[in-house]
């Protein structure tokens, strides 16, 4: 019996010796990423029958386990997706928010300065040191808006880089994870190590994508990103990638590959860093630019029109100040045009009125035979059909898409973003102070005009012309537009010369040009007053009434205006991240404080666990001196 | 509940860094005095504080476009109060030539202080702004507006043109006097007409008005009066003769072709004059009319020299009336825009504290909220360090 306390005594050393390693190995690993707790489970060892009766032979080490439990742990890829999801947009948005609110300030400011600058040329109209000024507002607010562009194509050009960036890790983890699983699967029982690397791995990857985690034999994991793309599925990864936009190059789409084959995916789908970066990008970043191109084609375009209203300091209809919002340099790039098309259409997008446009982008898709062209607001959804007037599709939100050649191939689809490109085309091309249009003709419309024709100044051609019409001689032409002829009458009332043709929109006559437009042929009357004074400021007035003046989304916003509707929905979205944010953060907290109150090291416990099992080891060690002690008490007393 | 190490350490950390957070925000608001710095930290406010700026804005341009006018204005109205003096004391020196008993060398002397008075009169209507432009020209601010030509005559070669201001919201003010407003288009003293007396005019009788009556129809021409007898007869230049007065009274006015004349005094017999349409008077012409009357020695003891006297008197009243028109003008623009800026100083009053109201930081409250946060952030560091500091390995 005495051999069988030493080995009990034995079994009890070795089991306490066991207990120590296992919470040496705790306390070490306490900071340890992915680490769970482990517990060594003891038993008693079978026990021997002798004399009728069972006697206990000691102890062992029955298993080593670690404390995982799978719900809490996808519990907290979960909440870790959805945290990242939104401390990566709410940054995002941040940056936006103080890009608009602070660096943006400049618009609205220049827009003022511009204001300030064409009442004080309304105070003295020949200055030409005003002028100057002017001149100068006009140009901050054009670089102002050209800077604001390249912060937004700086924004782009950094999340297209953190998107690309996104995907090279998920690829690396993707490897890591397929080894991982080829070495679980070599052994029967689970490595716990591997296991504790495994899930930190996956811990990281659901910061970058929603994971989906499918168990397999011996601790060997298949990972899903999102509900659809397969990133490792046991030993073999696979691997996502980014590649150009269409129709747009520089907005990255996202690729899976898997055995040679490349798919796009939506990146939306998938949660966490990634879905949040894309989603920012097509929603937020793709839009805020279309805003600010609205607003710049709202001030060049009311400038330009205003200017040449007017008469500059050399008495000549003022010409753009403004690059023209029809420019070739814009007008190409308002149109994306899908890789997959087959016709060869090259298109461009004429902007008609700048008081309809949107500021959203647009697909236009074509059938042909019969032919229709359907134009889908891709926010809203509505689809508009438009019509071809010869080369020209006509029905846009205040603009008109021109066919400059090629032709159509039946399902071609084009992207529309009429407001595109403007913020980092525009410029001011006036060089010349005197230049700017503070003077105004005065062209009176008959009172029994149908109001279906206007006239616009286009030059002046010979002020020394004996008819000229000054204050005193007037002339008034009677524009008959269903038959395209002009007869012109001085202030008496005297005809001058029988009725003449003219080309439309143009009619030439007695110094001066001016068009005609005309939405209903009819007789109309207008009355010219086409004297010039360096001290008129009619037309300086007029322009800084444009101020005021609600010139956008038809009619309901002023030019300043449209800036703060868009840094609102900016400053709103901002607001909007940080509420989600909050609420996930405590979501994701809560999965944590499970996980890592089940499976965290306490290092208190651990202190007591190494006293505990200190003295189990001290008590079995003990039991071996008194089997000795025994011994020896037997052997002196038969001495 | 179990509570793992890292976790008790992970709070205590997230505590303390969300305490900091907070305080490095309060901290952001009381250096900037402004509890919404952008439009994501309120988005409800910053649609009220974007349009409030936008609106202070434009209230301050139109304070701006006010001293604008208010300048102009004031020069103006000076210039017009220094031309009423001229033209006043141009009309004193007139009077003091009617009487008949001045020696010819007096009536000189008047005629050389009224062509003073003409030249600063020309002199104050020429007037320039400080940027060298003409204040009394209309939009032609480039040209000299005033000056005579060689016959005498005053040539004005400005216009009309009257620049405006905005000085508030769709309302404009004139912020100049156009030159002929004030000094050229007095309405003639006789109405629509101006008369001429010839030489040989025995009778004392000037012609007090004649004016469109509207009675008829209006034949604008040159109408030749004439008396034989006790008949006047008239005729126009190019419409002919009107059918003549027979026992022609002179309380009784004229009335032909939708004119009406009315005479002060008798023609005698074989007396002749005649109207010529001029609806409106220069106040320069007035007074050189008048130098000319002085300086000839004889004429103005005529019966002649009398009724012309007696027109240029009705003239110069007139032009008189037409500068103090062309003050009181620029005065009660001026009284205007000076209560469209006590609206727009209130509105402003309104404004800012509207604005002050959604957009500043109310400090007491903030330091208040500082302090506290500070309280917790001690207090979370404290506890932070004693819960760091004991371990139960402490004690083993």
């Amino acid at each position: 019996m005495a051999s069988d306390l030493l080995n009990i005594a034995r079994t009890g050393v070795l089991a306490a010796q066991a207990q120590l390693a296992v919470t040496s190995n705790n306390i070490t690993n306490v900071n340890t990423q992915g680490y769970h707790r482990q517990v060594a489970q003891q038993a008693s060892l079978e026990h021997q029958r002798l004399g009728g009766k069972f006697y206990g032979t000691g102890t062992y080490i029955s298993d080593v386990k670690r404390i995982y439990n799978q719900y809490a742990e996808r519990e907290l890829r979960i909440g870790q997706s959805g945290v990242s999801e939104a401390q990566a947009t709410q940054i995002k948005l941040n940056e936006m928010d103080q890009l608009f609110s602070q660096i943006g300030k400049s618009i609205p400011q220049g827009l003022n300065d511009l204001f300030s600058g064409l009442n004080s040329l309304a105070d003295i109209p020949d200055d030409l040191g005003i002028r100057g000024n002017v001149l100068g507002a006009a140009n901050q607010l054009a670089i102002s808006l050209n800077q604001m562009q390249s912060h937004l194509d700086g924004q782009m050009k950094q999340t297209n880089d953190q998107i690309k960036g996104i995907t090279d890790r998920i690829n690396e983890i993707g490897k890591e994870l397929g080894h991982i699983n080829e070495e679980l699967m070599k052994f029967q029982d689970e490595d716990m190590g591997l296991l504790d690397k495994q899930d930190a791995l996956i811990q990281e990857l659901s910061q970058y994508s929603q994971v989906n985690v499918i168990p397999l034999d011996t601790g060997a994991k298949s990972i899903m990103l999102g509900g659809a793309v397969m990133l490792v599925s046991g030993e073999v990864s696979m691997s996502i990638g980014t590649t150009i936009g269409d129709p747009y190059p520089e907005e990255l789409r996202v690729t899976s590959s898997a055995a040679g084959i490349t798919l796009i995916i939506d990146p939306t789908q998938m949660g966490g860093q990634i879905g949040a970066l894309v989603e920012f990008r097509d929603e937020t970043l793709v839009q805020a630019p279309l805003e600010i191109g609205q607003l710049t084609l709202g001030v060049a375009d009311a400038f330009n029109k205003a200017n040449a209203q007017g008469f500059d300091l050399n008495g000549e209809v003022g010409q753009n100040i403004f690059t023209d919002i029809n420019d070739a340099s814009m007008s190409f790039a308002r149109v994306g045009q899908f890789s997959d098309n087959l016709g060869f259409a090259n298109l461009r997008v004429n902007i008609d009125d700048t008081s309809a446009l949107t500021g959203e982008s647009y697909e236009l898709s074509v059938t042909t035979g019969p032919a229709t062209y359907e134009l889908k607001d891709t926010t809203t959804g509505v689809v508009t059909p438009l019509t071809l007037n010869g080369t020209q599709l006509d029905g846009g939100d205040g603009f008109s898409i021109y066919i400059d050649s090629g032709a159509f191939a039946n399902g071609d689809r084009f992207v529309i973003r009429p407001s595109s490109g403007a913020a980092a085309g525009i410029g001011v091309i006036m060089t010349d102070v005197k230049g700017i249009a503070a003077a105004a003709p005065i062209i009176t419309a008959d009172t029994g005009n149908s109001g279906n024709t206007s006239v616009d100044m286009v030059s002046i051609d010979d002020r020394a012309n004996g008819n000229f019409p000054t204050t005193g001689s007037e002339l008034t032409f009677e524009i008959i537009t269903p038959a395209n002829t002009f007869q012109v009458f001085d202030a008496n009332g005297v005809s001058l010369g029988a009725a003449s043709g003219f080309t439309p929109p143009s009619i030439s006559a007695h110094g001066f040009t001016f068009d005609v437009t005309t939405t209903a042929p009819g007789t109309d009357r207008f009355t010219f007053d086409l004297s010039f004074a360096p001290g008129d400021n009619t037309n300086a007035v007029s322009m800084a009434k444009l101020s005021e003046v609600k010139l956008m989304n038809s009619g309901s916003s002023t030019l300043a205006d449209v800036y703060e509707e868009t840094n609102l929905v900016i400053g709103g979205k901002a607001k909007a991240a940080a509420v989600a944010l909050g609420s996930s953060e405590a979501v994701f907290s809560q999965a944590y404080n499970r996980v890592q109150s089940e499976s965290g090291v306490n290092l208190d416990e651990e202190a007591g666990n190494l006293i505990r099992f200190q003295q189990a080891y001290q008590a079995s060690a003990r039991i071996m001196t008194t089997a000795t002690e025994i011994f020896d008490t037997l052997f002196s007393s038969v001495r | 509940m179990r509570i793992s190490t890292s976790q008790m350490f992970n709070q205590s950390i997230t505590s303390v860094l969300d305490k900091q957070t907070a305080t490095s925000k309060i901290l952001d608001q009381l250096s900037s005095g402004k509890r919404v710095n952008t439009s994501g930290d309120d988005p409800v406010a910053a649609v009220g504080i974007d349009n409030l700026n936008q609106q202070n804005a434009l209230v301050d341009q139109f304070m701006k476009n006010i001293d604008y006018a208010n300048n102009r204005l004031s020069v103006s109205e000076s210039k017009l109060g220094a031309a009423e003096m001229l033209v006043s004391s141009a009309r004193e020196h007139i009077i003091r030539a009617v009487n008949g008993a001045l020696s010819p060398s007096e009536r000189q002397m008047i005629a050389d202080e009224l062509h003073a008075t003409l030249e600063e009169l020309l002199a104050v209507a020429n007037t320039k702004d400080e940027s060298g432009n003409y204040i009394f020209s209309g939009y032609e601010t480039g040209g000299h507006p005033f000056a005579f030509d060689g016959a005498g005559n005053m040539i004005y070669s400005g216009d009309s043109g009257v620049r405006e201001a905005i000085i508030a919201s769709g309302v404009g003010v004139a912020t100049n006097i156009a030159g002929d407003k004030a000094f050229m288009n007095a309405p003639s003293g006789l109405g629509d007409y101006s008369a001429n007396y010839l030489p040989s005019q025995i009778g004392d009788f000037s012609v007090e008005s004649a004016e469109k009556s509207g009675v008829g129809t209006y034949v604008e021409d040159t109408y030749t009066f004439t008396m034989t007898g006790g008949t006047l007869f008239i005729v126009g230049a190019s419409s002919g003769a009107v059918p003549p007065i027979v026992g022609f009274d002179s309380t009784n006015p004229i009335s032909f072709n939708g004119l009406e004349v009315k005479l002060d005094g008798m023609p005698a017999n074989g007396d002749s004059f005649s109207i010529a349409p001029q609806p409106a008077v220069s106040i320069f012409n007035t007074i050189n009319q008048a130098i000319t009357l002085l300086e000839d020695p004889s004429k103005l003891n005529t019966p002649q020299g009398k009724s012309e006297l007696a027109q240029i008197l009705n003239n110069i009243d007139s032009g008189v009336n037409q500068v103090s028109i062309a003050r009181g003008e620029t005065g009660n623009s001026l009284k205007s825009i000076e209560s469209y800026k006590t609206h727009h100083v209130d509105e402003k009053i309104v404004n800012s504290s509207t604005l002050s109201m959604l957009e500043d930081l109310d400090y007491a409250s903030a330091i208040t909220e500082f302090e506290k946060q500070q309280l917790a952030l001690n207090a979370v560091s404290s506890v932070f360090s004693k819960i760091g500091s004991v371990s139960l390995f402490d004690y083993i």
